[in-house]
């Protein structure tokens, strides 16, 4: 091949043939730049540029082509021109040394494939270490010979002529592999006993060479930079090697390979822990914190739903990352992982107080309620003060939540909340707080309560709200609200209304938090009401008194 | 031509292409203006910059256009893609005027470079500019005829002979390469390195005597860059035992090509010393693979070849049962590169008596001394391979 390829008269139907190809070959790379590897579209494209090649090939042994800055030329004619910067054959491979290429018969569609995707990946700017020359070396493609002619520098002239200085006539010619006999003089000069490779040994380090793929490598390499980090005193070479750790942890997000990314994380963990240098640790500590940044935080949840690598990534990271952590609790859609966030920030509330207080001044009502309802799930104290920043929140949803966290939460503070959203204006705040009043003592609140039923607008209330507020009524006052209770019971007027029976029911509800025996026979009256609102509400007080 | 040390190879590579593109720019500019415009004086003066950067103490450089090459003194300036225009454009200028040397000197003047840039644009032929730079009294710039390159025709490449020492001395050239750019902190481009490691593992399957046999000339002063290409053929020469493919081989050269990068810092009068080193001499040597991978990490991007190098750099001295250096805090799978390279890291040193001890061991003694550290020191399989090329090729070893 290095012999130069000699014009000739060439039918031109030929080189029509082989620019169709190389027309084609422009065709399929760019498509390729699109459309990933296995995509029909991919196929299609490499499929047809195969069959073209096959035609050429059916009558003739190889493709000779010269390689110009611009152009490929066959036996003198031009078969390829373009002076585009990118996508251009004839250029990516001047450019890296190629002056000659061939293409044989017998050439594979993979070979054709692996042919293009060295043209595509060469050129690109991020690739600094391989050229098409490298590229097609290491493939070595059976039906692709190429020539490059040798870098040659004057100082490589120079160092050769140093390092041999008179021609190496007299350098003995390694003899042929020794005949078994002989090999074992060979071997008993220098060996105890003649060893051989076995098949399987070489089988095995031939395994131990593939197995070295990119993961094994990566992990070698933070075997490798944690070992050295354990040693090292010098603050920019202890930085170099954490940079480093941190460059596989990015590599591992932006192949979406979170359960990676949890490893690189547990490792630093668990180097931390060891540390005694507190600016190492400290420098430790922001990597690791590095990683639940808000952005990778958004892949990771974008990316996995399995609860098990999601909380190991979320509790490897410090308190710190608790705000990315509601700010994604803000943007999740999924109601379950809602769920789940929210019970994982619950374990960090205590310790996390101004990112909670930060979270509750957010203009999304739906994370503020999740906050609320996160905080109240502390059933700590210290929770109420900022559940209380909420309490006017205008929407009632959050003010629902409000009354629904500081029921779980038993203190005077959360009371006194509670007691004020009695007047709220939308009726099922008021009726969440009545509930949660519930458990609660006080003759305030009973002499609040009676005070609402001996209202006017009482009965306009609903009777979701009228059963609540009387069911504290008899929860918290017991025997003293028997008598009102008992007479709101009884209260069944000329005609039976509707209204009446309602309220009768509702009065019933009281009667089961009651509990007496007096509420109890009373109930019993109703069993068997002819009104289905009554007489359901009486054998559910029954029953809820019956498990007391 | 000049001989170059590696501070001026470096900076060559450095400003060369710059250089280049900004003489092609400057030139192109002369149709466009006038040449007291603006935009003409600086770029003169970018020009300038570059040219001031090559020459230094030196007072003389040379831009020379061979075939379609560019050589600032001996080191050939590649273009990539990004600026092959430029360079393409040049070549057409000069070469259409017969010109092949420029050569300039301090002092230089902007005003110089501009006068040169009119003078190809308006001349017919590299005589004609070189009067009419001698009519304007100007010695800092000359201007010389067409120039003869060695040309790949000297070389057959069917003399696998010459192929391989060919090979030989680029895997030394890169290597030299390499270490300028690490001295001086630049990002490593291993693409020459690579190319240098093909040619050997391609020299290797047609004449893996011979390419062995290169191994055995051990004068050179500075044995360092040697023992470095010596040690990455023995590595191939043992990989290519077991079938590795050339992919995997190319990795294995280039790791054992750079197990001793973190030597780079040792003293030449050290490393180089004749008689035996001293305590703290070994001290500061042994230091060499963690200084090793600090070099490496500094230099080169993470990826695959260079994790496998940075992994040859730290173990290959640690040895199967841990007892070498440097001392870590627990026992760790050593890398399959690393205990190749070991052996032939050791076996180069010990034939060579130029790396770790100044008294040469024979092949056989050498060979001997492995052996009885087998599975101990050395992986038993791999020693295995290793003593199969001793005993096809022992008389050249």
């Amino acid at each position: 091949m290095t012999e130069e390829l000699e014009r000739e008269d060439v039918d031109p139907a030929r080189i029509a043939l082989i620019s169709d190809i190389f027309k084609t070959l422009t065709k399929t790379t760019k498509t390729f730049n699109v459309y990933p590897k296995g995509n029909p579209i991919y196929q299609k494209f490499a499929l047809e540029l195969s069959e073209k090649c096959n035609v050429f090939f059916n009558s003739n042994e190889d493709l000779p082509l010269n390689v110009e800055q611009f152009s490929l030329l066959y036996k003198g004619k031009e078969v390829y021109y373009s002076e585009d910067k990118t996508d251009n054959i004839a250029l990516s491979l001047y450019v890296d040394g190629i002056r000659e290429i061939c293409f044989h018969n017998g050439i594979s569609l993979e070979e054709i494939i692996d042919f293009i995707e060295i043209l595509r990946i060469a050129p690109k700017e991020e690739n600094v270490e391989d050229d098409i020359v490298t590229l097609l070396w290491e493939k070595d493609l059976e039906h692709v010979s190429y020539f490059v002619p040798e870098d040659i520098d004057e100082s490589d002239v120079s160092t050769e002529e140093e390092i041999f200085p008179e021609e190496i006539s007299a350098m003995p010619v390694a003899s042929a592999r020794p005949a078994t006999s002989d090999m074992a003089v060979w071997a008993e000069a220098v060996l105890e006993e003649a060893e051989f490779l076995t098949a399987d040994e070489i089988a095995d380090v031939k395994r131990k060479a593939e197995r070295m793929d990119r993961d094994y490598l990566l992990s070698s390499a933070l075997d490798l930079f944690f070992e050295l980090m354990s040693s090292e005193r010098a603050e920019s070479a202890f930085a170099m090697y954490l940079k480093n750790i941190e460059w596989v942890a990015d590599l591992r997000i932006k192949e979406k390979d979170i359960q990676g990314l949890v490893d690189v994380l547990k490792r630093l963990s668990s180097f931390s822990d060891s540390m005694t240098n507190l600016e190492q640790k400290a420098a430790v500590s922001n990597a690791i914190n590095g990683m639940g940044n808000i952005e990778i935080m958004r892949i990771v949840f974008g990316t996995v739903s399995d609860t098990d690598i999601l909380t190991a990534y979320l509790s490897l990271l410090d308190d710190a990352c608790t705000a990315n952590m509601i700010e994604v609790l803000g943007e999740l859609e999924d109601r379950k992982m809602r769920r789940f966030l929210c019970n994982i920030l619950a374990g960090r509330t205590l310790r996390n107080m101004d990112a909670f207080e930060a979270g509750l001044e957010d203009a999304r009502w739906f994370l503020v309620r999740n906050l609320v309802m996160i905080l109240g799930m502390t059933k700590d104290l210290r929770a109420v003060r900022l559940i209380e920043k909420v309490r006017k929140h205008s929407e009632v949803r959050v003010r629902r939540e409000v009354a629904r966290a500081l029921g779980s939460i038993h203190s005077s503070e959360a009371k006194a909340v509670l007691l004020t959203y009695l007047e709220d204006g939308d009726a099922t705040v008021r009726i969440d707080a009545l509930t949660a009043l519930r458990r609660y003592e006080g003759n305030d609140l009973f002499s609040l309560l009676k005070k609402f039923i001996e209202r006017e607008d009482f009965k306009e209330k609903s009777f979701n709200e009228k059963r609540e507020l009387l069911g504290a009524f008899g929860e918290v006052g017991k025997e003293e609200a028997f008598p009102i209770l008992s007479e709101l019971f009884r209260r069944k007027g000329l005609f039976e209304r509707e209204d009446a029976v309602e309220l009768r029911a509702c009065a019933a509800y009281g009667l089961g938090h009651v509990g007496t025996a007096d509420a109890v026979s009373l109930l019993g009256k109703e069993v068997d009401s002819k009104k289905s609102v009554l007489r359901d509400a009486c054998r559910n007080a029954l029953n809820g008194t019956a498990g007391k | 031509m000049k001989k170059l040390d590696d501070f001026f190879h470096e900076k060559v590579l450095r400003h060369g292409k710059a250089l280049i593109t900004n003489l092609a720019v400057l030139v192109k500019m002369t149709s466009i203006y006038e040449s007291m415009n603006e935009a003409i004086i600086n770029s003169a003066n970018r020009v300038l910059r570059e040219l001031e950067a090559l020459l230094g103490n030196e007072g003389e450089i040379s831009l020379r256009l061979a075939g379609d090459s560019f050589f600032v003194e001996d080191v050939r300036i590649k273009a990539t893609l990004s600026d092959i225009d430029n360079f393409s454009l040049l070549i057409k200028d000069l070469d259409k005027r017969g010109i092949g040397v420029l050569t300039f000197r301090t002092p230089l003047q902007p005003d110089d470079l501009v006068f040169l840039a009119y003078s190809i644009k308006e001349s017919l032929e590299a005589s004609a500019i070189q009067s009419a730079l001698e009519s304007r009294v100007m010695k800092s710039i000359s201007v010389g005829g067409p120039v003869f390159v060695r040309k790949e025709e000297d070389v057959d490449l069917r003399d696998t002979k010459k192929v391989a020492k060919r090979a030989y001395t680029r895997c030394i050239s890169a290597f030299k390469e390499i270490n300028d750019s690490m001295k001086t902190g630049r990002r490593l481009n291993t693409k020459k390195a690579k190319r240098a490691v093909q040619s050997v593992v391609e020299s290797l399957v047609k004449d893996e005597s011979y390419m062995l046999g290169l191994m055995s000339i051990r004068n050179a002063r500075d044995y360092y860059y040697n023992h470095s290409t010596n040690v990455a053929i023995l590595s191939m020469a043992i990989g290519m035992r077991f079938g590795l493919s050339k992919y995997h081989l190319s990795r294995l050269g280039i790791a054992a090509l750079f197990h001793d990068i973190g030597k780079i810092e040792v003293p030449k009068s050290i490393l180089n010393k004749a008689s035996e080193f001293t305590r703290k001499e070994t001290e500061l040597i042994e230091m060499h693979p963690v200084d090793g991978v600090k070099y490496l990490l500094a230099t080169w991007r993470l990826n695959d070849i260079s994790i496998i190098s940075m992994l040859a750099a730290f173990e290959h001295h640690l040895r199967l049962d841990f007892s070498g250096y440097p001392k870590i805090s627990g026992k760790r799978e050593l890398s399959l590169f690393s205990r190749i390279i070991e052996i032939a890291d050791d076996y180069d040193s010990f034939v060579s008596g130029k790396v770790y001890t100044r008294t040469a061991l024979t092949h056989r003694d050498a060979l001997r001394r492995m052996h009885e550290k087998k599975d101990v020191f050395y992986d038993g399989v791999l020693l295995k391979a290793f003593s199969d090329i001793f005993s096809r090729h022992g008389t050249v070893l």
